[in-house]
């Protein structure tokens, strides 16, 4: 498929329109990760922003880490995206396959797995907004964290500390909000175009669809706000 | 008849034996002395001014008049020099001759003469010992610490002595310091006789290392006179003062501020009343030990601490040991704890409040999501 303007503004305002399309193209792996790598890119540079912090922390008892703590967690990112991109696209296999009583797993094909996580990929589009505007946050609220440097005799105790104190900043809890609530918020946009890919793409009824993508959002979301909640002192 | 006639004849030689020898012919400097001769002050010296007094006593039985009466040296100036006409000196009489002379000589003995002219010729001379002496008197301390300390309150004695053979009168001192408090700020000592002594003690609280003038103010005579005696007072760590020591300080972090804990020794030789211990700027002191009240401290002794706090990013925050000395002088020791090898805990109070911005982003984005979302079912 040739992928242009006119195909991402589809994806995102007539994703009916952008899957009727697709359902006569021949299955197409590669566009989907192209978006999914561009929102990948994206998050990585938030994250290697948000591993700087952690190698200021460290600076004067590991002098040099920064860079590479950045680098390690910017390929974290990219990878996580790709992972919870297969993620997504096994869970709602699964579970579209139980609502159309479909019985057994297949990789190529329509209504293989490749083919649904396809359909999930192209959904990913509006998460590279959001990814950018979440970066765009980044800048603007993590160097004004205050971070403390730990020396020479820091300990386990003092680091968790001094981790905690990090996500007690200011501005660090409006980065996390931000971003937390972003995330939620073109995830909602991303669900409702894997609801089109999937009545289109597995000929799925809306109500099914709806379903088919509700139930891991739901629980996704539940996790999400979880693991802010544990994750955030200042929250508890 | 014979016989009563020598006698008779005998009587008239002895009457007129008798009447031949009248109190007009007995010498009058042989009736007149001096009786008493008063100097003040009895020792002078150099330079001062005072009065010589001579007491003339009339012993015979006839009253004597006197022309001029003066007091004449060559050393010792005589500013009132004499009495132009003395009058008549009753018999048994007595009369002071007082005249005001100004020692301008140097140290030693001198005899100014005393002269009394009387009107039927004659005089009375008489020379008077007039000492001049320069010895001064002697300031001394007799009591000082062997060292002070800012803002501690000392004792500080000071000795008069009288070495000169009069007594000197009025004597003051007034102990004079830039950099300390002094009570009293003077002290009357009096009279000091000769050969004596007497102590003045003063209350010193330095603030800084100066110079401490003792003035003495004493009057000879009329003479005022005025010693000084400077005292250096420099500050140091007393050899006996306390000493509290913090050992065994460590850091630990509660929910969001900072508890420190620690032993603090007394490892002075006197007794640290009142210990209290805190945090000191930039560190903000926190319930629940906002301050770890100690209380005295023997020597060797020591006693556990906690304080708490939150601190804003800084590596370290002075711990601040406030203790008193006997007199309630406060001192207070600062020793730097390192907390940036450990973390710092930011004051969370703006943790709560919610970004408007981000609100407002979050707002803006949610419609334009809600937007696409309804267009996409609209135009399906």
């Amino acid at each position: 498929m040739r992928f242009n303007k006119d195909k991402v503004k589809e994806i995102l305002f007539n994703p009916s329109k952008f899957y009727k399309g697709l359902v006569n193209e021949e299955n197409d792996i590669r566009s989907p990760a192209i978006i999914v790598l561009i929102v990948g890119i994206i998050s990585a540079i938030s994250a290697y922003m948000s591993g700087s912090i952690t190698g200021q922390l460290l600076s004067k008892t590991s002098p040099g880490i920064g860079g590479l703590l950045g680098i390690i967690a910017a390929l974290g990112a990219i990878v996580a995206v790709f992972f919870f991109w297969i993620i997504w696209g096994l869970v709602i296999y699964v579970i579209s396959n139980r609502i159309s009583h479909v019985r057994g797993m297949k990789l190529k094909g329509p209504g293989s797995i490749l083919h649904t996580v396809a359909l999930i990929g192209y959904g990913y589009l509006p998460q590279a907004i959001g990814a950018l505007i979440v970066l765009i946050l980044g800048v603007i609220y993590l160097p004004s964290i205050k971070i403390p440097v730990l020396t020479g005799t820091a300990n386990q105790q003092a680091i968790e500390s001094a981790t905690r104190s990090i996500f007690l900043d200011p501005s660090m809890q409006a980065f996390n909000l931000g971003s937390s609530v972003i995330s939620l918020l073109f995830l909602f946009w991303s669900a409702n175009i894997w609801i089109f890919g999937l009545r289109h793409g597995k000929g799925l009824s809306s109500k099914q669809a709806i379903l088919t993508v509700a139930v891991p959002v739901i629980v996704y979301i539940i996790i999400l706000m979880l693991s802010a909640t544990f994750a955030i002192p200042g929250m508890r | 008849m014979k016989i009563n006639l020598l006698i008779l004849i005998g009587l008239l030689c002895v009457t007129f034996f008798v009447s031949s020898v009248s109190p007009s012919d007995v010498p009058v400097n042989s009736q007149l002395t001096v009786s008493e001769v008063y100097l003040n002050p009895n020792v002078f010296f150099e330079g001062d001014t005072g009065t010589v007094t001579v007491s003339v006593v009339n012993n015979g039985n006839e009253p004597v008049v006197g022309n001029r009466a003066t007091l004449e040296d060559n050393s010792i100036r005589v500013l009132q020099s004499q009495y132009e006409s003395v009058g008549a000196i009753g018999a048994q009489n007595r009369m002071n001759f007082t005249f005001t002379v100004k020692a301008d000589t140097f140290g030693g003995i001198y005899y100014p003469v005393f002269h009394l002219d009387f009107r039927d010729a004659g005089q009375l001379r008489y020379p008077i010992q007039l000492v001049v002496s320069n010895t001064p008197l002697n300031v001394g301390i007799i009591q000082k610490p062997d060292n002070f300390a800012n803002g501690r309150k000392e004792q500080i004695g000071v000795s008069v002595g009288n070495p000169r053979d009069n007594f000197v009168s009025g004597v003051t001192v007034t102990p004079e310091c830039d950099g300390a408090e002094i009570t009293p700020t003077s002290s009357l000592i009096g009279i000091l006789p000769p050969n004596a002594q007497s102590v003045a003690t003063f209350s010193i609280t330095p603030e800084r290392s100066s110079v401490l003038k003792i003035k003495v103010q004493y009057n000879n005579g009329i003479n005022i006179h005025e010693q000084e005696l400077d005292v250096p007072i420099t500050i140091a760590e007393g050899k006996k003062q306390s000493d509290p020591i913090l050992t065994n300080i460590q850091v630990k972090p509660e929910s969001d501020f900072l508890h420190i804990t620690g032993d603090v020794t007394n490892a002075g030789l006197e007794d640290a009343k009142g210990v209290v211990i805190s945090v000191g700027p930039p560190g903000i002191p926190v319930d629940p030990y906002r301050v770890s009240v100690v209380g005295s401290l023997k020597p060797d002794d020591f006693s556990s601490f906690d304080v708490t706090f939150r601190s804003p990013n800084t590596p370290e925050v002075p711990l601040i040991v406030y203790y008193k000395d006997a007199d309630g002088n406060i001192f207070q020791t600062n020793v730097t704890v390192e907390i940036g090898s450990m973390f710092s805990l930011v004051p969370n109070a703006s943790s709560n409040s919610f970004p408007i911005p981000l609100f407002l982003l979050f707002v803006v984005i949610g419609l334009i999501i809600a937007g696409a979302i309804y267009r996409s079912w609209r135009i399906t």
